[in-house]
């Protein structure tokens, strides 16, 4: 209660309590990817109730470690991008930890060229979408690694198509894009280069993970 | 007679849910019979040779499946092209090279590596990885759905 006082405090608004039924359904949505698949009513609902006041989740407060700003922007952004600041909190988390975990499947030999992102848009009901992207050429689901591929047929995750000499980032922002949606936060599982630092700005999402400055 | 196991939730699924499903329903020598063609179409179409592919390629023919030293040597064949391909990528990016150069290394990278998934012992895991390089490899699942469903119902019949 302190702690949420505290970021109430900070934001200048009133979060919703935590709740822990919610909290065991998010992690368990946001483990499987269930609520980010292409298109089950019942797996956005996790997201949906948060932003519908239904008990929904600011799980512990605490700042996404690589995020856009601290929590002054991530109110700044919510407000910027029109949702609550618990659904922006919530979808730079579930692209970051989705990252996170596309980062441990990717075949070890691979891990240091190959990138995966992670964009998650909003619909005009309002209901958060979840693509992935990689940074190798991708057509009709092909050209993921082995360990990732399995992942993303076990979770449904929509798999954005692109070439090989286009950044993961840039394909996930063009996917929200081409699907309508508005762009609310991307994640990669390796540093932002600049160049996507700049697009992810200009399409209006936030960035959940870390960034890392130009070679000098 | 099926061996039973699934491969539904496998990678194949994604690409071609037609060849996933087909894939359920084989014996084992259907399914060692769908991958060999899978990743025989894919090494021609992307002219990829060499000595390390042949000897796999005699290998995969003769049935020996598992670790061994072709299996070796075709691994070291791959994470090679997996370089040039990586390399190829920051060069198109940095406009030193062109998409096509880098699909073409990108194409023989995968269908290398089709081939080095058709050599696995266990031959769901075989056809499930195989077939989906060889699509990747590919890219046109009019060449390789029809040939591999086709050796399916030769093996069977």
């Amino acid at each position: 209660v302190a702690a949420r006082r505290f970021f109430e405090a900070l934001i200048g608004e009133r979060c919703l309590p935590i709740c822990a039924r919610t909290r065991t359904e998010w992690e368990g949505r946001s483990e499987n990817g269930e609520f980010a698949g292409s298109d089950p009513p019942s797996s956005a609902s996790a997201l949906h109730s948060v932003e519908n006041g239904g008990g929904g989740a600011v799980r512990g407060l605490g700042r996404i470690v690589g995020a856009d700003g601290g929590v002054k922007a991530l109110s700044r952004n919510a407000k910027r991008l029109g949702i609550r600041v618990e659904v922006l909190y919530a979808a730079q988390r579930h692209a970051a930890r989705l990252a996170a975990t596309l980062a441990e499947k990717i075949p070890e030999a691979s891990r240091g060229y190959v990138t995966m992102a992670v964009g998650v848009g909003r619909d005009k009901a309002g209901v958060l979408r979840t693509v992935i992207a990689t940074s190798e050429r991708s057509t009709g689901g092909g050209g993921l690694r082995s360990g990732v591929r399995e992942f993303v047929a076990k979770t449904r995750i929509p798999v954005a198509s692109g070439e090989g000499g286009v950044h993961a980032e840039v394909k996930a922002l063009q996917w929200l894009k081409d699907q309508g949606l508005q762009p609310v936060s991307i994640a990669a599982t390796k540093p932002i280069c600049v160049k996507c630092v700049d697009a992810i700005g200009r399409s209006g999402a936030t960035r959940a993970t870390r960034w890392r400055q130009a070679p000098r | 007679m099926a061996t039973g196991a699934t491969v539904m939730g496998g990678g194949l699924s994604l690409v071609s849910p037609r060849l996933a499903a087909a894939c359920d329903e084989a014996s084992e020598p259907e399914l060692r019979a769908m991958a060999e063609v899978g990743c025989r179409l894919a090494v021609a179409r992307s002219e990829l040779n060499g000595p390390e592919v042949a000897a796999a390629l005699a290998a995969l023919l003769d049935g020996r499946f598992g670790a061994g030293p072709e299996r070796e040597s075709l691994a070291g064949v791959v994470d090679g092209l997996d370089k040039e391909a990586f390399d190829l990528q920051d060069a198109v990016e940095e406009g030193r090279a062109t998409e096509d150069e880098y699909v073409e290394v990108f194409h023989r990278a995968r269908a290398a590596t089709s081939l080095l998934w058709a050599l696995h012992a266990d031959p769901r895991t075989a056809v499930d990885n195989a077939l989906y390089e060889a699509i990747t490899a590919v890219e046109d699942l009019r060449v390789i759905e029809p040939p591999v469903l086709a050796a399916r119902a030769r093996q069977s019949g």
